[in-house]
Protein backbone atom coordinates (compact mmCIF):
# COMPACT_ATOMS: atom_id res chain seq x y z
CA UNK A 1 0.00 0.00 0.00
CA UNK A 2 2.78 2.75 0.78
CA UNK A 3 3.82 2.49 -3.04
CA UNK A 4 0.82 3.14 -4.46
CA UNK A 5 0.45 5.52 -1.73
CA UNK A 6 3.51 7.13 -2.42
CA UNK A 7 2.55 7.49 -6.44
CA UNK A 8 -0.89 9.00 -5.39
CA UNK A 9 0.97 12.09 -3.52
CA UNK A 10 4.26 12.40 -5.52
CA UNK A 11 4.01 10.26 -8.73
CA UNK A 12 0.52 11.35 -10.22
CA UNK A 13 2.25 15.13 -11.12
CA UNK A 14 0.11 14.83 -14.99
CA UNK A 15 -2.91 13.45 -12.75
CA UNK A 16 -2.67 16.23 -10.39
CA UNK A 17 -2.41 18.89 -13.29
CA UNK A 18 -4.03 18.01 -16.15
CA UNK A 19 -7.00 16.49 -13.88
CA UNK A 20 -6.82 12.94 -15.69
CA UNK A 21 -7.29 9.95 -13.98
CA UNK A 22 -5.11 6.68 -13.19
CA UNK A 23 -6.10 2.98 -12.96
CA UNK A 24 -2.63 1.01 -11.39
CA UNK A 25 -3.07 -2.70 -11.89
CA UNK A 26 -0.20 -3.93 -9.83
CA UNK A 27 2.15 -5.27 -7.72
CA UNK A 28 -0.36 -3.09 -5.35
CA UNK A 29 -3.72 -1.65 -7.25
CA UNK A 30 -4.82 1.62 -6.70
CA UNK A 31 -7.14 4.13 -8.83
CA UNK A 32 -7.78 7.98 -9.38
CA UNK A 33 -10.95 8.97 -10.41
CA UNK A 34 -11.32 12.18 -11.71
CA UNK A 35 -14.34 13.65 -11.22
CA UNK A 36 -13.89 17.81 -12.18
CA UNK A 37 -11.53 19.77 -9.90
CA UNK A 38 -11.79 16.63 -7.30
CA UNK A 39 -10.26 13.61 -7.38
CA UNK A 40 -10.38 10.55 -5.08
CA UNK A 41 -7.85 7.69 -4.42
CA UNK A 42 -8.19 4.41 -3.10
CA UNK A 43 -6.17 1.78 -2.95
CA UNK A 44 -6.73 -1.76 -1.16
CA UNK A 45 -6.40 -0.77 2.75
CA UNK A 46 -8.32 2.63 2.61
CA UNK A 47 -11.32 2.37 4.84
CA UNK A 48 -12.63 5.40 2.92
CA UNK A 49 -11.20 7.22 -0.70
CA UNK A 50 -8.89 9.91 -0.22
CA UNK A 51 -9.42 13.20 -2.20
CA UNK A 52 -7.55 15.77 -3.89
CA UNK A 53 -9.09 19.25 -4.94
CA UNK A 54 -7.52 21.07 -7.62
CA UNK A 55 -7.23 24.76 -6.61
CA UNK A 56 -5.00 26.48 -9.36
CA UNK A 57 -5.16 24.97 -13.38
CA UNK A 58 -2.19 26.39 -14.82
CA UNK A 59 0.12 27.70 -15.21
CA UNK A 60 0.69 27.51 -11.40
CA UNK A 61 -0.82 24.69 -10.28
CA UNK A 62 -1.97 24.11 -6.36
CA UNK A 63 -3.97 21.29 -5.32
CA UNK A 64 -4.78 20.39 -1.76
CA UNK A 65 -4.74 17.07 -0.87
CA UNK A 66 -7.23 15.49 2.55
CA UNK A 67 -6.13 13.05 4.67
CA UNK A 68 -3.71 13.88 5.41
CA UNK A 69 -3.51 17.27 5.27
CA UNK A 70 -0.64 17.55 1.55
CA UNK A 71 -0.28 21.23 0.06
CA UNK A 72 1.72 21.33 -3.31
CA UNK A 73 2.54 23.77 -5.99
CA UNK A 74 3.29 22.96 -9.42
CA UNK A 75 4.66 24.55 -12.53
CA UNK A 76 4.85 22.74 -16.04
CA UNK A 77 8.33 24.48 -17.48
CA UNK A 78 8.90 22.77 -20.77
CA UNK A 79 9.15 19.22 -20.94
CA UNK A 80 9.40 18.65 -17.08
CA UNK A 81 7.06 19.42 -14.52
CA UNK A 82 7.38 20.11 -11.24
CA UNK A 83 5.93 20.36 -7.50
CA UNK A 84 6.72 21.07 -3.96
CA UNK A 85 4.51 19.50 -2.07
CA UNK A 86 4.14 20.21 1.82
CA UNK A 87 2.71 17.25 4.04
CA UNK A 88 3.10 15.32 7.08
CA UNK A 89 6.57 13.91 6.04
CA UNK A 90 8.30 17.45 5.44
CA UNK A 91 8.35 19.31 2.51
CA UNK A 92 9.22 17.47 -0.99
CA UNK A 93 10.15 17.97 -4.33
CA UNK A 94 8.24 15.24 -7.61
CA UNK A 95 9.39 16.07 -10.94
CA UNK A 96 8.54 14.24 -13.98
CA UNK A 97 10.66 14.15 -17.45
CA UNK A 98 9.34 13.90 -20.19
CA UNK A 99 11.75 12.98 -22.83
CA UNK A 100 9.66 11.71 -25.52
CA UNK A 101 5.28 11.38 -25.72
CA UNK A 102 5.71 7.48 -25.03
CA UNK A 103 8.68 8.12 -22.13
CA UNK A 104 8.45 9.59 -18.66
CA UNK A 105 11.64 9.83 -15.90
CA UNK A 106 9.75 10.29 -12.44
CA UNK A 107 10.44 10.42 -8.83
CA UNK A 108 11.09 12.56 -5.87
CA UNK A 109 13.22 14.41 -3.57
CA UNK A 110 13.47 14.82 -0.32
CA UNK A 111 12.54 12.27 2.92
CA UNK A 112 11.36 9.93 0.86
CA UNK A 113 13.96 9.95 -2.20
CA UNK A 114 12.60 7.83 -5.35
CA UNK A 115 12.72 7.33 -9.16
CA UNK A 116 10.75 5.64 -12.05
CA UNK A 117 10.80 4.83 -15.45
CA UNK A 118 7.50 5.10 -17.00
CA UNK A 119 6.88 4.02 -20.97
CA UNK A 120 3.40 4.21 -21.90
CA UNK A 121 1.60 2.97 -25.49
CA UNK A 122 -1.83 4.76 -25.64
CA UNK A 123 -3.06 4.89 -22.53
CA UNK A 124 -1.49 1.89 -21.06
CA UNK A 125 1.88 2.64 -19.49
CA UNK A 126 4.50 -0.14 -17.51
CA UNK A 127 6.66 1.94 -14.98
CA UNK A 128 9.70 0.37 -12.96
CA UNK A 129 9.88 2.15 -9.83
CA UNK A 130 13.00 2.43 -7.90
CA UNK A 131 11.52 2.98 -3.74
CA UNK A 132 14.26 1.84 -0.94
CA UNK A 133 16.99 0.06 -3.21
CA UNK A 134 14.32 -2.17 -4.45
CA UNK A 135 12.62 -1.88 -7.49
CA UNK A 136 9.20 -2.53 -8.73
CA UNK A 137 7.39 -3.56 -11.51
CA UNK A 138 4.02 -1.73 -12.26
CA UNK A 139 1.57 -1.40 -15.08
CA UNK A 140 -1.75 0.24 -15.33
CA UNK A 141 -3.54 3.12 -17.46
CA UNK A 142 -4.35 6.96 -17.57
CA UNK A 143 -7.96 7.35 -17.82
CA UNK A 144 -9.62 10.57 -19.17
CA UNK A 145 -9.50 13.58 -17.61
CA UNK A 146 -12.98 15.49 -16.85
CA UNK B 1 -7.03 30.30 -56.25
CA UNK B 2 -3.12 31.17 -54.57
CA UNK B 3 -1.01 33.91 -55.34
CA UNK B 4 0.54 32.85 -57.87
CA UNK B 5 -2.70 32.10 -59.22
CA UNK B 6 -3.82 35.60 -58.21
CA UNK B 7 -0.97 37.39 -59.82
CA UNK B 8 -1.55 35.55 -63.48
CA UNK B 9 -4.88 36.63 -63.00
CA UNK B 10 -3.34 40.45 -62.62
CA UNK B 11 -0.86 39.96 -65.23
CA UNK B 12 -3.97 38.89 -67.95
CA UNK B 13 -6.25 41.57 -66.43
CA UNK B 14 -3.38 43.75 -67.09
CA UNK B 15 -2.33 43.20 -70.47
CA UNK B 16 -6.53 42.25 -72.15
CA UNK B 17 -8.16 44.79 -69.79
CA UNK B 18 -8.58 47.17 -66.76
CA UNK B 19 -6.30 45.85 -64.12
CA UNK B 20 -8.08 44.18 -60.84
CA UNK B 21 -6.18 46.12 -58.21
CA UNK B 22 -6.27 44.33 -55.00
CA UNK B 23 -3.66 44.77 -52.25
CA UNK B 24 -3.24 42.91 -48.79
CA UNK B 25 -1.07 44.25 -45.71
CA UNK B 26 -0.31 41.05 -43.01
CA UNK B 27 0.89 42.68 -39.66
CA UNK B 28 1.84 39.63 -37.42
CA UNK B 29 3.91 38.81 -33.86
CA UNK B 30 4.95 36.00 -32.68
CA UNK B 31 6.58 34.74 -29.66
CA UNK B 32 4.89 38.11 -27.75
CA UNK B 33 5.21 36.03 -24.04
CA UNK B 34 2.75 37.90 -22.21
CA UNK B 35 4.74 41.12 -23.16
CA UNK B 36 1.51 43.72 -22.36
CA UNK B 37 3.94 46.87 -21.42
CA UNK B 38 5.40 46.65 -24.75
CA UNK B 39 2.42 45.39 -27.16
CA UNK B 40 0.76 48.99 -27.47
CA UNK B 41 3.87 50.16 -28.72
CA UNK B 42 2.73 48.14 -31.99
CA UNK B 43 -0.86 49.75 -31.81
CA UNK B 44 -0.18 52.00 -34.67
CA UNK B 45 0.63 49.64 -37.40
CA UNK B 46 -1.74 46.65 -36.22
CA UNK B 47 -4.54 49.23 -37.15
CA UNK B 48 -3.46 50.10 -40.39
CA UNK B 49 -3.01 46.31 -41.44
CA UNK B 50 -6.02 44.55 -43.39
CA UNK B 51 -4.92 41.18 -41.06
CA UNK B 52 -3.21 41.09 -37.63
CA UNK B 53 -2.11 37.21 -37.31
CA UNK B 54 0.47 35.31 -34.37
CA UNK B 55 2.51 32.62 -34.38
CA UNK B 56 2.16 31.61 -31.01
CA UNK B 57 3.70 31.71 -27.67
CA UNK B 58 1.97 34.70 -26.70
CA UNK B 59 0.10 34.26 -23.50
CA UNK B 60 3.04 32.62 -21.31
CA UNK B 61 6.47 33.48 -20.58
CA UNK B 62 8.66 31.25 -18.32
CA UNK B 63 11.39 33.58 -17.78
CA UNK B 64 9.18 35.85 -16.02
CA UNK B 65 7.34 33.12 -14.11
CA UNK B 66 4.25 34.82 -15.75
CA UNK B 67 0.20 33.36 -14.68
CA UNK B 68 -3.07 33.56 -15.56
CA UNK B 69 -3.99 36.94 -15.29
CA UNK B 70 -1.27 37.95 -17.52
CA UNK B 71 -2.57 35.00 -19.99
CA UNK B 72 -6.08 36.41 -20.08
CA UNK B 73 -4.94 39.61 -20.05
CA UNK B 74 -2.40 39.32 -22.95
CA UNK B 75 -5.42 37.80 -25.36
CA UNK B 76 -7.52 40.05 -24.74
CA UNK B 77 -5.57 43.23 -25.18
CA UNK B 78 -4.51 41.44 -28.39
CA UNK B 79 -7.90 41.25 -29.45
CA UNK B 80 -8.62 45.21 -28.71
CA UNK B 81 -5.44 45.61 -30.94
CA UNK B 82 -7.25 43.61 -33.81
CA UNK B 83 -6.03 40.44 -33.69
CA UNK B 84 -7.86 38.46 -35.90
CA UNK B 85 -6.26 35.03 -35.94
CA UNK B 86 -3.07 32.77 -33.99
CA UNK B 87 -2.20 29.66 -33.56
CA UNK B 88 -1.00 27.59 -29.97
CA UNK B 89 2.64 27.85 -28.83
CA UNK B 90 4.07 25.16 -26.63
CA UNK B 91 4.08 28.32 -23.99
CA UNK B 92 0.23 28.10 -24.53
CA UNK B 93 0.14 24.21 -23.78
CA UNK B 94 2.61 24.92 -20.42
CA UNK B 95 -0.51 26.68 -19.35
CA UNK B 96 -2.20 23.49 -18.59
CA UNK B 97 -6.36 23.28 -17.97
CA UNK B 98 -6.33 26.86 -17.14
CA UNK B 99 -5.65 27.66 -21.57
CA UNK B 100 -9.05 26.55 -22.12
CA UNK B 101 -10.27 29.32 -20.33
CA UNK B 102 -7.59 31.80 -22.22
CA UNK B 103 -8.73 30.52 -25.74
CA UNK B 104 -12.54 30.79 -24.91
CA UNK B 105 -11.60 34.43 -23.69
CA UNK B 106 -9.66 35.39 -26.43
CA UNK B 107 -11.96 37.63 -29.00
CA UNK B 108 -10.75 35.82 -32.18
CA UNK B 109 -9.83 32.16 -33.40
CA UNK B 110 -7.31 30.43 -32.21
CA UNK B 111 -6.05 27.83 -35.21
CA UNK B 112 -4.09 24.62 -34.78
CA UNK B 113 -4.84 22.25 -38.09
CA UNK B 114 -3.03 19.58 -36.73
CA UNK B 115 -4.45 19.11 -33.27
CA UNK B 116 -7.43 16.69 -32.16
CA UNK B 117 -8.66 16.57 -28.65
CA UNK B 118 -10.36 18.19 -25.90
CA UNK B 119 -8.72 22.03 -26.74
CA UNK B 120 -11.84 24.41 -28.57
CA UNK B 121 -9.06 25.75 -30.87
CA UNK B 122 -10.35 25.66 -34.59
CA UNK B 123 -9.25 23.82 -37.86
CA UNK B 124 -8.78 26.57 -39.70
CA UNK B 125 -10.59 30.06 -40.41
CA UNK B 126 -11.44 31.87 -43.55
CA UNK B 127 -10.62 35.87 -42.92
CA UNK B 128 -11.90 38.43 -45.73
CA UNK B 129 -9.99 41.17 -46.12
CA UNK B 130 -9.46 43.72 -49.67
CA UNK B 131 -12.03 41.55 -50.83
CA UNK B 132 -9.96 38.57 -50.37
CA UNK B 133 -11.04 35.32 -49.01
CA UNK B 134 -7.73 34.12 -46.73
CA UNK B 135 -7.60 30.53 -45.40
CA UNK B 136 -5.84 30.88 -42.24
CA UNK B 137 -4.46 27.67 -40.91
CA UNK B 138 -2.18 26.69 -38.00
CA UNK B 139 0.68 24.23 -36.69
CA UNK B 140 1.37 23.11 -33.65
CA UNK B 141 4.85 21.72 -33.09
CA UNK B 142 4.97 18.77 -30.58
CA UNK B 143 7.29 20.50 -28.02
CA UNK B 144 5.16 20.16 -25.27
CA UNK B 145 4.75 18.62 -22.25
CA UNK B 146 3.12 15.80 -23.57
CA UNK B 147 1.57 14.31 -20.12
CA UNK B 148 -0.22 16.91 -19.31
CA UNK B 149 -2.00 16.73 -22.15
CA UNK B 150 -3.51 13.08 -22.36
CA UNK B 151 -6.37 14.19 -24.41
CA UNK B 152 -4.45 15.65 -26.93
CA UNK B 153 -2.80 13.97 -30.32
CA UNK B 154 -0.99 15.97 -32.84
CA UNK B 155 -1.11 15.00 -36.34
CA UNK B 156 2.12 15.14 -39.13
CA UNK B 157 1.67 18.91 -39.89
CA UNK B 158 2.09 18.55 -43.92
CA UNK B 159 -0.73 15.57 -43.51
CA UNK B 160 -2.76 17.75 -41.56
CA UNK B 161 -2.29 20.96 -44.07
CA UNK B 162 -3.25 18.47 -46.63
CA UNK B 163 -6.10 17.31 -45.32
CA UNK B 164 -7.37 20.34 -44.79
CA UNK B 165 -6.84 22.46 -47.97
CA UNK B 166 -8.80 19.34 -49.33
CA UNK B 167 -12.01 19.90 -46.96
CA UNK B 168 -11.64 23.85 -46.61
CA UNK B 169 -13.65 26.33 -48.01
CA UNK B 170 -13.31 28.17 -50.91
CA UNK B 171 -10.60 30.49 -50.71
CA UNK B 172 -8.20 32.99 -52.70
CA UNK B 173 -5.19 32.85 -50.30
CA UNK B 174 -3.51 30.42 -47.68
CA UNK B 175 -1.62 31.69 -44.96
CA UNK B 176 0.03 29.38 -42.54
CA UNK B 177 0.54 29.86 -39.43
CA UNK B 178 3.45 27.77 -37.72
CA UNK B 179 4.95 27.25 -34.42
CA UNK B 180 7.97 25.28 -34.80
CA UNK B 181 11.86 25.46 -35.39
CA UNK B 182 13.07 26.64 -38.37
CA UNK B 183 14.08 23.65 -39.63
CA UNK B 184 10.94 21.70 -39.34
CA UNK B 185 9.03 24.85 -41.05
CA UNK B 186 11.54 24.07 -44.02
CA UNK B 187 10.25 20.63 -44.49
CA UNK B 188 6.43 21.60 -44.22
CA UNK B 189 6.69 24.60 -46.49
CA UNK B 190 8.30 21.53 -49.17
CA UNK B 191 5.05 19.81 -48.51
CA UNK B 192 2.56 23.07 -48.61
CA UNK B 193 3.75 24.84 -52.04
CA UNK B 194 0.56 26.64 -52.11
CA UNK B 195 1.04 28.39 -49.12
CA UNK B 196 1.57 32.16 -50.24
CA UNK B 197 2.87 33.34 -46.14
CA UNK B 198 4.06 31.31 -43.79
CA UNK B 199 4.44 33.18 -40.31
CA UNK B 200 6.65 31.64 -37.91
CA UNK B 201 7.03 31.45 -34.49
CA UNK B 202 9.23 29.82 -31.77
CA UNK B 203 13.09 30.39 -32.63
CA UNK B 204 12.82 34.20 -31.63
CA UNK B 205 14.42 34.81 -34.84
CA UNK B 206 14.05 38.65 -36.45
CA UNK B 207 14.00 37.65 -40.17
CA UNK B 208 14.86 40.86 -42.55
CA UNK B 209 13.71 39.30 -45.50
CA UNK B 210 11.63 36.12 -46.09
CA UNK B 211 13.40 32.62 -46.41
CA UNK B 212 12.08 31.15 -49.54
CA UNK B 213 11.30 27.28 -49.66
CA UNK B 214 10.14 26.00 -52.84
CA UNK B 215 8.45 29.46 -53.25
CA UNK B 216 6.88 29.54 -49.98
CA UNK B 217 8.00 32.75 -47.52
CA UNK B 218 8.31 31.95 -44.14
CA UNK B 219 9.10 35.18 -42.12
CA UNK B 220 9.44 35.51 -38.83
CA UNK B 221 9.32 38.62 -36.42
CA UNK B 222 11.36 38.31 -33.11
CA UNK B 223 10.07 37.83 -29.69
CA UNK B 224 8.50 39.59 -26.95
CA UNK B 225 6.81 42.61 -28.86
CA UNK B 226 9.98 44.20 -29.78
CA UNK B 227 8.65 44.70 -32.95
CA UNK B 228 6.94 43.12 -35.79
CA UNK B 229 6.30 41.86 -39.36
CA UNK B 230 4.49 43.93 -42.00
CA UNK B 231 3.76 41.61 -45.30
CA UNK B 232 2.35 43.79 -48.62
CA UNK B 233 0.48 40.98 -51.11
CA UNK B 234 -0.95 42.34 -53.92
CA UNK B 235 -0.69 41.06 -57.85
CA UNK B 236 3.02 42.52 -58.15
CA UNK B 237 4.22 40.17 -55.41
CA UNK B 238 5.70 40.28 -51.63
CA UNK B 239 6.97 43.51 -50.11
CA UNK B 240 8.20 42.84 -46.31
CA UNK B 241 9.53 44.98 -43.84
CA UNK B 242 10.93 43.89 -40.40
CA UNK B 243 9.65 46.80 -37.54
CA UNK B 244 11.84 46.65 -34.71
CA UNK B 245 10.94 49.44 -32.12
CA UNK B 246 13.72 50.77 -29.26
CA UNK B 247 12.88 47.62 -26.63
CA UNK B 248 12.08 49.10 -22.99
CA UNK B 249 13.17 46.04 -19.89
CA UNK B 250 10.39 43.99 -18.96
CA UNK B 251 9.80 43.02 -15.41
CA UNK B 252 11.87 40.11 -14.75
CA UNK B 253 11.42 37.72 -11.88
CA UNK B 254 14.32 35.42 -11.56
CA UNK B 255 17.23 38.33 -11.14
CA UNK B 256 15.20 39.86 -8.54
CA UNK B 257 14.54 36.39 -7.13
CA UNK B 258 18.10 35.12 -6.81
CA UNK B 259 19.20 38.99 -5.63
CA UNK B 260 16.70 37.96 -3.06
CA UNK B 261 18.32 34.85 -2.34
CA UNK B 262 22.05 36.42 -2.13
CA UNK B 263 20.52 38.77 0.04
CA UNK B 264 19.06 36.24 2.64
CA UNK B 265 22.07 33.98 2.53
CA UNK B 266 24.57 37.05 2.60
CA UNK B 267 22.70 38.80 5.84
CA UNK B 268 24.75 39.12 8.57
CA UNK B 269 23.35 37.08 11.64
CA UNK B 270 21.54 38.15 14.65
Amino acid sequence: MELAILMWELGSLPAAMAGAGELGLGPQPWVILPLGKLQLFWTPGLSVPWARVRLLEGPWFLWLDLPPPRVSLGRAPGYVLVAISRGPYGPELAWELTPAPWLSVLGALGVRPWCAVRARLGAAWVQLTVFRGEGELGCGFTLPGP
Amino acid sequence: MNLRALIAAGLVCLAFGPAQAWELVIAFTSDLHASLPRLSALEPWLADADLVLDAGDAWEDLWRLTGLPQALATARRMGELGYQAMVLGNHEMYLGPALREVILAAPFPVVVTNLSGDLPVEQWTVLEAGGLRVLILGLLWEEYPWSLWPGVRLEEPVGAVREALAHAPAHDLVILLGHMELGEARRVAQGVPECDLFVLGHDHLWLEAPLWVEGVPIVQAGHRAGGLGLVRLSPQGLEYQLVRLERKPLPGFWLPALAALLGLLLAPGP
